[in-house]
């Protein structure tokens, strides 16, 4: 289906907002009694992700059945409107309740806060602007969106051939990117992230109310938010990571939640634990920990005035957390049948995830810690020495003993002062490590946590903690101590962002505190200079996507400016290829390739085969496969591109080269 | 007559001290963002950039900070 931008836009806002209503129409049949409890904010962020959960199984299902067709969806779709008249006045009642908020709030806020927020939401347009008009980039472009694209264009979920073992993690954020991928084109995908970055921000005001946070809290948090380049970069990109944040967030806020011991609150944490688990694995380690002790943490606090205590104790926490691991393991069943059909194994898991070092964990605080942050694999001896031959020591040769006393202490001094700077060195260095989330620039790293949070640390320690503010504390130490023994060398933070983000209204709701002194007038304009500067300047690094939307209406026509430079030449292989022939990508980014060619690309077995040389003749090799096609993105394949042409004159085929740019060459091949 | 609170000479030297080192440390971590940042895109649109005077300060500080802070990792 071929829509102009515009249109496809307006396809994704409904779909949006039919989100909202499936997940309002569940929370209503379930919950219905206990939404006077909670936030007209809350209720919306929550109706929004149950509704973004219960799709995505929908679409699941459907593509392992080999019927994700337009009318399919089409059809679920209009069930979902059908079924939403049900909440159609709770909807509009909950909107007009967010909209007297916000009119209200904007009312009392001085002239010079209404700044920040114009500034923050032209942030915002800047983000849309890249959602929309940005390609795919990195994994995006190689995985995230390259099988949801299989699965739109051939309606049936397979694993992606070239990224199998990808292709066995979650298929949350993937299955919407490939429902608005059927129904219009890839911008309305990631145009769909764009719009889920509010769930995020829904859960973490919502988490923030519980930390005393007011309006300038609020815009504190927010700027904090849009100004970490590690969630900002995946509004834009078309990863998933958006999706896991704003499930984590939402787990953290309903644990929070249990304080009040009503069962809807476990049950959702455990909801909302396993579906950030299923779209970022990586959480098991982030978030369940932290979790876990909360609620444990809370059945203590609520059983500590009963006089049988212990029993109190021991059966409400075992209660607790078998209601919230059982909600844990139904949020993970869409995910284990996928896998068990498709992998035959419902726990598998992508041995991608074996650098997790749970065994062999690698410390590396000198190589983390350096001005570039560059994490370097442990030094290895690549020249043999030889080994010095024994020889048999008489007496201590090189350490004379000390004679006199003064001397001992010397060289006791010495050895002290030795040790004290190897120690401070290291204390140097380990306490360096949470810095390198906010200046760190290793390869994959994937963005920052903002400045902010560094710089209004100091406020955390200014009066004591309330009791979430102490449980939220707790989560985020716990989760970063054990993601630095765990993962000492990975500062990669989006494999732990919801916790990283959890850590944002703390430090918000403190520095708000500052604020309402009546004193330190000097402290609080520095703090406002801070939000101001670090905003312009995140602004003014994302003016790149003002540009994009410039293009929209200089009607910008080069397909390389528009689509990047690997779209040229797959585009010219999808005029090319009949459909289902085999093309051989020795590369990662085959996005812009018809869906036929990407569901009959080469497996990774051919493409080791290939690329390690382990063939004598490859073009056979290749011929016997079927393949028609060999595209060479030659930046890291050029030594297999070379291995290849040598193999040309002695093979028995017709192979041309019929593409070739800086970036990119691409062979035919016939008998 | 409004009820002022009395500060001890104690509190008012360390209300203004600490007051001082936040304010430094607020003034460092954005100085040494701004330098971070600015220099990575003066360095990745520096074909397209004009030497000017900002652009030098930024890379200046940028110096700056890589030779007697980073280096102290």
């Amino acid at each position: 289906m071929n829509t102009s931008l515009y249109l496809s836009l307006i396809y994704t806002f409904i779909y949006f907002l039919l989100n909202i209503l499936f997940g309002l129409v569940i929370l209503k049949l379930f919950f219905r009694s206990k939404w006077r409890s909670y936030s007209a904010l809350t209720i919306l962020t929550n109706g929004f992700l149950i509704g973004l959960s219960s799709f995505a199984a929908i679409w699941l299902i459907l593509g392992l059945l080999g019927q994700f067709t337009v009318l399919a969806i089409l059809s679920a779709l209009a069930v979902i409107f059908l079924l939403s008249f049900f909440v159609w006045k709770d909807f509009l009642r909950l909107c007009k309740k967010i909209r007297e908020i916000i009119n209200s709030s904007w009312a009392e806020l001085p002239f010079s806060w209404k700044i920040l927020v114009i500034l923050i939401a032209i942030l915002m347009i800047f983000f849309s602007f890249g959602a929309i008009l940005l390609p795919p980039l990195g994994d995006a472009e190689a995985y995230y969106m390259v099988l949801p694209k299989m699965m739109a264009e051939t309606g049936v979920l397979k694993p992606q051939p070239n990224y199998y073992e990808f292709s066995k993690l979650g298929f949350i954020g993937e299955a919407h990117y490939a429902a608005l991928m059927a129904l219009a084109n890839f911008h309305a995908a990631k145009f769909f992230v764009w719009l889920t970055t509010f769930a995020a921000i829904g859960s973490i005001i919502s988490i923030g109310t519980n930390l005393n946070l007011k309006l300038k809290g609020q815009i504190i948090a927010l700027a904090i938010l849009l100004t970490s380049t590690t969630f900002t970069n995946y509004i834009t990109d078309g990863k998933i990571d958006i999706f896991s944040a704003s499930f984590g967030l939402a787990a953290y806020y309903w644990v929070l939640e249990t304080k009040k011991r009503d069962l809807v609150s476990f049950i959702l944490t455990g909801l909302f634990l396993g579906l950030a688990v299923v779209t970022k694995l990586s959480n098991i380690i982030g978030i369940i920990p932290g979790i876990a002790i909360i609620i444990i943490w809370n059945s203590y606090n609520n059983a500590k005035e009963i006089k049988s205590f212990w029993q109190e104790f021991l059966t409400k926490t075992a209660y607790n957390l078998f209601i919230t691991f059982l909600f844990f393991g139904l949020a993970t069943v869409p995910h284990l049948i996928k896998n068990s059909i498709l992998f035959n194994n419902p726990l598998a898991i992508s041995n991608k995830y074996e650098n997790f070092q749970w065994s062999n964990p690698v410390w590396s605080p000198a190589a983390v810690t350096k001005a570039t942050f560059v994490v370097k694999p442990p030094q290895t001896e690549t020249v043999p020495t030889v080994s010095p031959l024994p020889v048999q020591i008489v007496g201590n040769v090189t350490e004379p003993k000390p004679s006199s006393k003064f001397e001992k202490i010397l060289v006791f001094l010495k050895k002290s002062l030795s040790d004290f700077k190897k120690a401070s060195a290291f204390l140097i260095k380990f306490s360096s490590y949470p810095i390198a989330f906010i200046y760190g620039e290793r390869g994959g790293q994937g963005g920052n946590l903002s400045v902010l949070v560094l710089a209004f640390l100091p406020f955390l320690f200014f009066r004591s903690l309330n009791y979430y503010q102490k449980q939220v504390l707790l989560m985020f130490s716990l989760c970063l101590a054990i993601w630095i023994v765990v993962r000492a060398a990975a500062v990669t933070p989006r494999y732990i962002l919801p916790t990283l983000l959890i850590f944002i209204p703390l430090v918000a709701a403190k520095t708000e505190l500052i604020l309402e002194l009546k004193k330190n007038q000097f402290i609080k304009s520095l703090i406002w200079i801070c939000l101001f500067v670090v905003i312009l300047g995140t602004l003014a690094s994302n003016l790149y996507m003002w540009q994009r939307f410039n293009w929209v209406f200089i009607k910008q026509t080069n397909p390389a400016a528009l689509y990047g430079p690997h779209y040229p030449p797959l585009n010219f292989i999808n005029n090319e290829a009949k459909k289902n022939d085999r093309v051989f990508l020795l590369g990662y980014y085959g996005f812009f390739l018809r869906g036929d060619l990407l569901a009959n690309l080469d497996n990774e077995e051919e493409k080791m085969d290939i690329i390690f040389y382990l063939k004598p003749s490859p073009w056979e090799y290749l011929y016997e496969r079927n393949f028609k096609y060999v595209i060479v993105q030659k930046a890291p394949h050029l030594v297999a591109e070379d291995y290849l042409i040598q193999n040309i004159e002695t093979s028995q085929f017709k192979i041309k080269k019929i593409y070739s740019d800086p970036l990119t060459d691409i062979y035919s091949l016939e008998k | 007559m409004k009820n002022r609170v009395k500060i001890n000479p104690v509190q008012r030297f360390f209300s203004i001290i600490s007051t001082l080192l936040i304010s430094i440390w607020m003034i460092f971590c954005v100085a040494l963002w701004i330098s971070k940042t600015g220099a990575q895109g003066v360095k990745y649109f520096g074909k397209n950039l004009k030497p000017s005077f900002a652009t030098e300060i930024i890379l200046k500080t940028d110096n700056f900070f890589n030779e007697h802070f980073w280096s102290l990792f």
